[in-house]
């Protein structure tokens, strides 16, 4: 298993150099640092010398792959590729263009992001499984075929519109609870609870219909035949045989995210103020800071892989045909 | 003896799309306690829906029951509720199924799942030590470590052990087992059916034996039913039915069965096929395809006529002299297998070895090796069978797309009419591949489902620049569909508007298309129906007649291999441990593996006085084959052989010959001072 | 002889025509394989499916007559240039079908149906003292003599729509049941009793509900449109219903056009893959390993933003507005086919593996059938309907996603007509009292019929060509 593990971190290393060239050549290979001097420092005649100046001080005074000026190792490490990117790979983020430290910005509003993501893929996870099991026990019936038409209208909504919806609904008319905003500590319940509410509520038409093809599928297995052959009730059936064949599947899907619940959401966080990593990514893109958006894809990449990993893990906890190795 | 289980007028239908199916239409059988009732039928027949009704296990809403009664003792099972049926299924009948691969629960232990029928009141201790009894008493060896395995940790057969377990553990009155050794080896069959025997004598249960196997239904049966298109057609003690069968249909599947003393001749066949179920029948199902058909039979139904208890569904026993004994059947034509004295080998391979690496899931480190194939010598003439002989598992289909090329031999030579095929690039042998050809297992997997008939045909032609003009591959088409026994109004449709039988036709024409000299067919008839099996195999051996073509048959069934073969091969685990012509190889067999092979199949005992089941087989090897990843070392049978002896662990046998033509393998025989 | 106009072929105008070619192809080669008729004949035969299909049709129709275009001659005195000039400005057809709704702009805000405007403005009296009060609108209720006869107007106008409707509509439903009487021949009585009980193999009842309902609104438009703002008007005064409408082109782009982008590579990579294994297969997987490691909407933020820089650092290139939205459009569709080929070329490279085994390609080998032509001709015709299936799900997850990424900030061209556009101005305006909520209200409308017609089809297609869904 250990061994298993580090294979699959040692198998992550080209990936994630991959995903750095990627972000490195969408970056400058239509814009030379020049460029982005130029653009950050707005106006129309900029000096050659301002431009050299905002080079240095935010680190891109240097060649981008090559440096032919420098001798030995140094041709490679005193690149931007070399400095932007390899430094990822120990967790340090560097400075954002404006100058603050990326990795402590990070490690500060990953727990509000956190306090909405986690509740919300929990409760979402036991909301929707339950509804779908409902479903496929009452199959062929009006609820299931209500349920299905529910589900695909509720999917057919943009998430936008559960969020102003919300907000308008318990913070504009009923005033339950804050509009947006965050504070510390418990006191913080109400600012997360509308945030998560509308979370669950938005993912229900997909999420529902999914499990429930899920477990249509399993309940047309042979063994689900002899369980009912064994003369089991269709509760039990459905509990202790469908179910825990169709945790499959569903954690096929479902365990990769966990990880990147770290990175919070964009929407959520930046309509209801949570200052957490998802408005700090969308406050990067407003202000086009490629530091910023280059530690969010490369820890993205990580907590994907992280996903990746943990769920060939959870596959050795619900099938036991699987042996890691 | 009054009936356990009485099935009065069941009729059960499928509303699907095109139409409703009337798959059981009028049933009617009775099951006395602790008897054994083998119900026999086709594919299609409606024997397993039957069953399945039984239980209202119908798939829903697809299968609804229209009609009839099934009585247990007082009790109507159709009209019971589905609370009340939950108390008869397990405990007063119990089902086991064909795939024991996917009837188990994969992540529940085996314990669980047995558990599961018994009491929930009983204490834990009690479940458990209930589960190890019938884990023991079908079979299994080591039952309190398998008690906490999960399925997959187990063979085929001893899943099906299992599964016998979890039904036997309810202790029902009534066993129905829906074709439950249809998916396993002969030799793996011959044990459950052995074991099943035993469970009956000793549990005193009945059972509704359902199976397509006739030589199955004649060792487990005390009587026999017939299902045809929905409906019974005959039924009869054991001895009556395999003494002398009265529907022209029963009568036509026992010269159906390929097997000894059947070479001479062509096979009986059926001729067209099932009719479809979604009409309402005015007249006998069987009238098509009947040779003694008349005008009432396509006019009025035939009723059920019982003459001291062997009832039929037939107009012939309806005249007024009462029911004459037995139609005279006319003889099929006599078609010798042509002597051909030995020829020069078309094929020949020496020393073949596929070996399979086995990676890990991760950096695709090999972690070890499938031997596969692991050292296959073997020859075949122009225009002669050489039969490949083996179980499931054995390598012997490997061996077939080894020498097609279609995975890469590890080692040993290919010789084709003295070319080597191994170690030829891909396009150099892409000439060459118009001398040899295959034919596939399964008919539905073998034929693009988008791609008309006559574009399947064509294909091989343009492929090999037969026929440059599409007006000449088009006649061509049309004559292998001729050749093959079907009408050119096929090439414009699609294969899935045809049944199994046509379909191999096809393939068989495909085949043809490219004009080879060698077939290597891999199991072509083992997923049809005995009937339609009949009828490609005489295609094959005419074809064979007509066109002087070589034959590498791979298949399971001695029966077919008797039927059609010049040579036999036996494989075992990735090597031949025995070969030689037909007669010599089936009638003196000298590797105990053979012989078990052989003393596995099930016969059609009918001529044996008395009424009860054959007695269980004896010499039947033990357990299952070992993996081929981690072959026994020595004799790769000694793990099972009954005569192994000491040398047979630490050493592989040296080929012995036993006659010009007859080598076999084994330790009981002197090694060859010379094996030149 | 001088045109009136000049056509402008904008990219994605040329791959929407590609596309639309494409689709006629698929549909006459679906029509002579039975494969292919047998499911979109049961697509045909769900009610839902072809309910969804004709509202789609709808939006398909609106967005074509908006994807030509062209520039109008300028009737100005011409000084100096020879030949005719044509205005920079560059229209579509549905900007001169709708050239009432274009054209009636309003100084700001107004709510559905107003003839004042909704917020207040310095107003000089005669007497030179200043006042603030509601100005009357430039067009919203202009016809009117007294604001008092707005609800009667309002009233005639619905009433006219809904005649005028329901006679276009009797023609069609007579049209329909001329044919059915047709063929098979049946009586009109029986006719009209399948077609109203809804038992006709077609589902004509359904198809034409939807179409009653579509034409309903089409001809309410055209009664009440160029006499009001029927959803009011926005902070620049445009009238709302015609920025929806406007949208439409943009949200059927973004959800088809990103998967004809897509589509070779997951195609060609996917089936490659799983077909010939070895380093091509570890290639393949690498690099889709790789792009769906990175979070999509990050990969998309990454991609647009240096498209951004891009455009500002080259903005001499993109100096007309048409041409940059549809750059900046053209380049959203193909950074988002970047992200979501990954998936389809999972899905493709498995089931090639499957297929790879099966029977039947391995006779084809066997026969000596050359690589490309088994690629060709036995397993891409085997995985088509895996696209399909793919493409249907896909798009409305695209419209959706459109929505999101303008919200965010890089989605289309701020100056582009969308719905996440609409969504993203009228957000700031929640806060007002009362609320300006026509907006959010059309786009949410739009959107939502789109989404849910695309999902039902979607879903019938899927259960008509998936195998599994198959008994």
């Amino acid at each position: 298993m250990i061994a298993y593990i580090i294979r699959r971190i040692m198998y992550a290393i080209p990936i994630l150099i991959g995903v750095n060239l990627l972000t490195f050549v969408l970056f400058f290979l239509v814009n030379t640092p020049n460029d982005m001097a130029r653009f950050h420092l707005g106006m129309k005649r900029v000096t050659p010398q301002a431009i050299a100046e905002w080079k240095a001080e935010h680190g891109y005074d240097e060649p981008l792959f090559y440096n032919s000026a420098a001798s030995g190792v140094g041709t490679l490490t005193h690149t931007i590729f070399f400095q932007r990117s390899v430094k990822l790979f120990v967790f340090d983020f560097g400075q954002s263009d404006d100058g603050r430290d990326i990795g402590y910005d990070i490690s500060q509003r990953m727990w509000p992001s956190l306090s909405i993501q986690l509740p919300t893929f929990v409760v979402g996870l036991v909301v929707y499984i339950s509804m779908a099991l409902m479903m496929v026990f009452f199959r062929g019936t009006y609820l299931d075929t209500g349920g299905v038409v529910l589900a695909v209208v509720m999917m057919s909504i943009s998430m936008l519109f559960y969020v102003i919806g919300g907000q308008y609904l318990f913070s504009k008319v009923l005033r339950l609870v804050p509009i947006s905003g965050y504070d510390t500590g418990l006191s913080a319940i109400k600012f997360v609870i509308l945030p998560i509410t509308v979370g669950v509520i938005s993912g229900v038409g997909s999420g529902v219909r999914l499990y429930r093809t899920f477990f249509l599928e399993e309940s047309g297995k042979d063994y689900v035949r002899t369980a009912r052959a064994k003369g089991l009730s269709e509760i039990r059936v459905l509990f202790s045989h469908v179910l825990k064949n169709a945790m499959i599947p569903i954690l096929t899907g479902v365990v990769v995210v966990i990880p990147s619940l770290f990175i919070g959401s964009l929407i959520l966080e930046s309509f209801f103020g949570i200052p957490g990593l998802g408005s700090y990514t969308i406050d990067a893109i407003r202000s086009q800071d490629f530091g910023i958006v280059h530690a969010m894809v490369f820890l993205g990449s990580v907590l994907y892989i992280v996903g990746l990993i943990l769920t060939d893990i959870s596959y050795t906890l619900v099938d036991p045909r699987v042996r890691l190795r | 003896m009054p009936a356990l289980l009485k099935i009065d007028g069941l009729k059960v239908w499928f509303d699907t799309a095109g139409g409703t199916v009337r798959a059981v239409d009028g049933v009617s059988l009775d099951i006395a306690a602790g008897e054994s009732m083998a119900l026999l039928g086709e594919s299609g027949s409606g024997k397993s829906v039957a069953a399945m009704a039984l239980l209202q296990l119908l798939p829903q809403p697809a299968g609804r029951i229209v009609a009839g009664r099934v009585l247990l003792g007082e009790r109507d099972l159709l009209r019971t509720p589905e609370r009340d049926m939950r108390a008869v299924r397990g405990r007063r009948i119990a089902m086991i199924f064909q795939e024991p691969q996917t009837s188990l629960n994969p992540v529940m232990t085996l314990g669980d799942q047995i558990s599961e029928i018994l009491p929930a009141s009983w204490p834990r201790r009690r479940r458990r030590e209930r589960v190890i009894y019938w884990l023991d008493a079908v079979g299994i060896s080591d039952p309190e470590r398998r008690y906490r395995e999960y399925p997959h940790q187990l063979s085929g057969g001893m899943k099906q052990r299992a599964m016998i377990a979890m039904a036997l553990a309810g202790e029902p009155e009534l066993l129905v087992a829906d074709e439950p050794t249809t998916a396993l080896d002969v030799t793996i069959q011959a044990q459950i059916l052995d074991l099943l025997k035993e469970l009956q004598r000793r549990t005193g249960m009945a059972m509704l034996f359902i199976t397509h196997d006739l030589a199955v239904a004649s060792q487990v049966a005390d009587r026999v039913a017939v299902m045809y298109a929905g409906e019974i057609v005959e039924s009869a003690d054991r001895s009556a039915f395999f003494g002398g069968a009265r529907h022209p249909y029963t009568q036509k599947l026992f010269r159906a069965v390929p097997g000894r003393g059947k070479r001479g001749e062509m096979l009986e066949v059926i001729p067209g096929g099932v009719p479809s179920l979604m009409q309402e029948f005015r007249g006998c199902r069987f009238a098509d395809r009947c040779d003694y058909v008349w005008d009432l039979c396509r006019t009025t139904m035939p009723a059920w006529r019982v003459d001291s208890g062997h009832g039929v569904r037939c107009h012939l026993y309806g005249g007024a002299a009462g029911i004459s004994t037995s139609v005279a059947a006319p003889r099929p034509a006599e078609v010798p297998v042509r002597a051909i004295g030995p020829s020069q080998p078309l094929l020949q391979v020496r020393d073949l070895k596929v070996h399979f690496p086995i990676h890990s899931s991760i950096l695709r480190r090999v972690v070890g090796q499938v031997r596969a194939v692991d050292g296959v010598t073997l020859s075949v003439g122009t225009g002669r069978t050489l039969a490949l002989v083996g179980e499931s598992g054995c390598g012997k289909t490997t061996v077939g797309k080894a020498i097609l090329q279609l995975v890469a031999p590890t080692a040993g030579e290919v010789l084709f009419e003295g070319t080597r095929l191994d170690r030829m690039t891909p396009s150099a042998l892409r000439p060459l591949r118009r001398r040899l050809q295959v034919v596939f297992q399964d008919p539905y997997a073998s034929l693009d489902p988008r791609m008309l008939v006559s574009e399947i045909l064509e294909e091989g032609m343009h492929a090999q620049g037969i026929d440059v003009a599409a007006a000449g591959r088009h006649s061509r088409a049309r004559d292998l569909l001729e050749q093959v026994g079907l009408g050119a109004e096929a090439l414009n449709r699609y294969p899935h508007e045809f049944s199994g039988g046509q379909r191999q036709r096809f393939c068989i024409a495909r085949a043809l298309s490219v004009e080879p000299r060698l077939i290597i067919c891999d199991e072509p008839t083992s997923a049809l129906d005995v009937s339609v099996q009949a009828q490609i195999l005489n295609l094959l051996r005419r074809l064979q007649q007509e066109l002087s073509l070589s034959y590498l048959f791979i298949t399971h069934n001695l029966g077919v291999v008797e039927y059609l073969a010049h040579e036999v091969a036996v494989m075992y685990l990735g090597r031949l441990v025995e070969t030689g012509v037909v007669h010599e190889v089936l009638e003196g067999p000298r590797h105990p593996y053979t012989q078990a092979l052989l003393a596995a199949v099930p016969s059609i005992a009918g001529n044996r006085a008395g009424n009860g089941p054959v007695p269980p087989s004896a010499g039947l090897p033990r357990g299952e084959a070992p993996s081929p990843v981690n072959p026994p070392a020595g004799c790769h049978y000694h793990s099972r052989c009954p005569q192994a002896m000491a040398q047979c662990r630490t050493d592989y046998p040296a080929p012995t010959r036993i006659s010009a033509t007859h080598w076999v393998r084994c330790h009981l025989y002197p090694a060859d001072p010379d094996p030149s | 002889m001088v045109m009136p106009f000049k056509p402008v072929i904008l990219w994605t105008d040329a791959l929407i025509y590609l596309l639309l070619a494409v689709s006629i192809a698929y549909g006459i080669y679906a029509a002579r394989h039975e494969h292919l008729r047998a499911p979109w004949r049961q697509v045909r035969r769900n009610p839902l499916a072809m309910a969804a299909l004709i509202v789609l049709a709808a939006y398909i129709l609106t967005g074509l007559a908006d994807s030509i275009h062209f520039r109008m001659r300028l009737n100005g005195p011409q000084t100096g240039v020879q030949g005719p000039i044509y205005s920079p400005q560059v229209l579509s057809a549905l900007d001169l079908l709708c050239a009432p709704l274009r054209t009636h702009v309003e100084q700001t805000y107004s709510a559905p149906f107003a003839l004042y405007a909704f917020t207040p403005q310095m107003v000089r009296l005669p007497d030179g003292s200043h006042v603030l009060e509601y100005p009357r609108l430039r067009y919203g209720g202009a016809g009117l003599k007294v604001p008092g006869d707005r609800a009667r107007d309002i009233t005639v106008r619905c009433l006219r729509a809904g005649a005028e409707s329901l006679l276009l509509w009797a023609a069609i439903v007579g049209a329909v049941v001329a044919w059915c009487v047709r063929q098979p021949p049946e009586s009109l009585r029986s006719a009209l009793t399948r077609l109203a009980r809804g038992e006709t193999d077609t589902p004509w009842r359904a198809m034409l509900a939807s179409l009653g309902a579509v034409i309903l609104f089409i001809a309410a438009v055209a009664n009440l449109g160029g006499a009001y703002h029927i959803l009011g008007t926005d902070q620049v005064g445009q009238d709302v219903l015609f920025e929806a409408i406007k949208s439409i082109r943009t949200g059927l782009l973004i959800g088809t056009l990103t998967t004809l982008v897509m589509l070779p590579f997951a195609l060609a990579m996917g089936v490659m893959a799983g077909y010939f294994g070895g380093w091509v297969d570890d290639l393949v997987q690498y690099i889709y390993t790789t792009l769906s490691s990175i979070p999509s909407v990050l990969l998309i933020v990454a991609g647009v933003l240096s498209l951004d820089l891009y455009m500002a650092n080259h903005a001499a290139a993109y100096d007309n507005i048409a041409q940059r939205q549809d750059v900046r459009l053209l380049s959203l569709c193909v950074i988002l086919g970047v992200t979501s080929w990954t998936g389809l070329c999972r899905l493709l490279r498995g089931e090639t593996m499957k297929l790879r085994n099966m029977d039947y390609i391995q006779a084809a080998v066997a026969l000596g059938v050359r690589s490309r032509r088994i690629m060709t001709r036995h397993i891409i015709p085997n995985v088509m309907h895996i696209v399909l299936i793919y493409v249907v799900l896909n798009f409305s997850g695209l419209v959706l996603a459109e929505a999101v990424l303008s919200y965010v900030g890089v989605g289309v061209d701020p100056s582009m007509n969308s719905w996440g556009n609409m969504i993203n101005g009228a957000r700031l305006e929640m806060a007002r009292d009362p609320v300006v909520w026509w907006s959010l209200a059309a786009a949410f409308l739009f959107m939502f019929t789109l989404v849910l017609a695309a999902n039902l089809f979607a879903d019938a297609v899927r259960d008509a060509f998936d195998p599994r869904m198959r008994k």
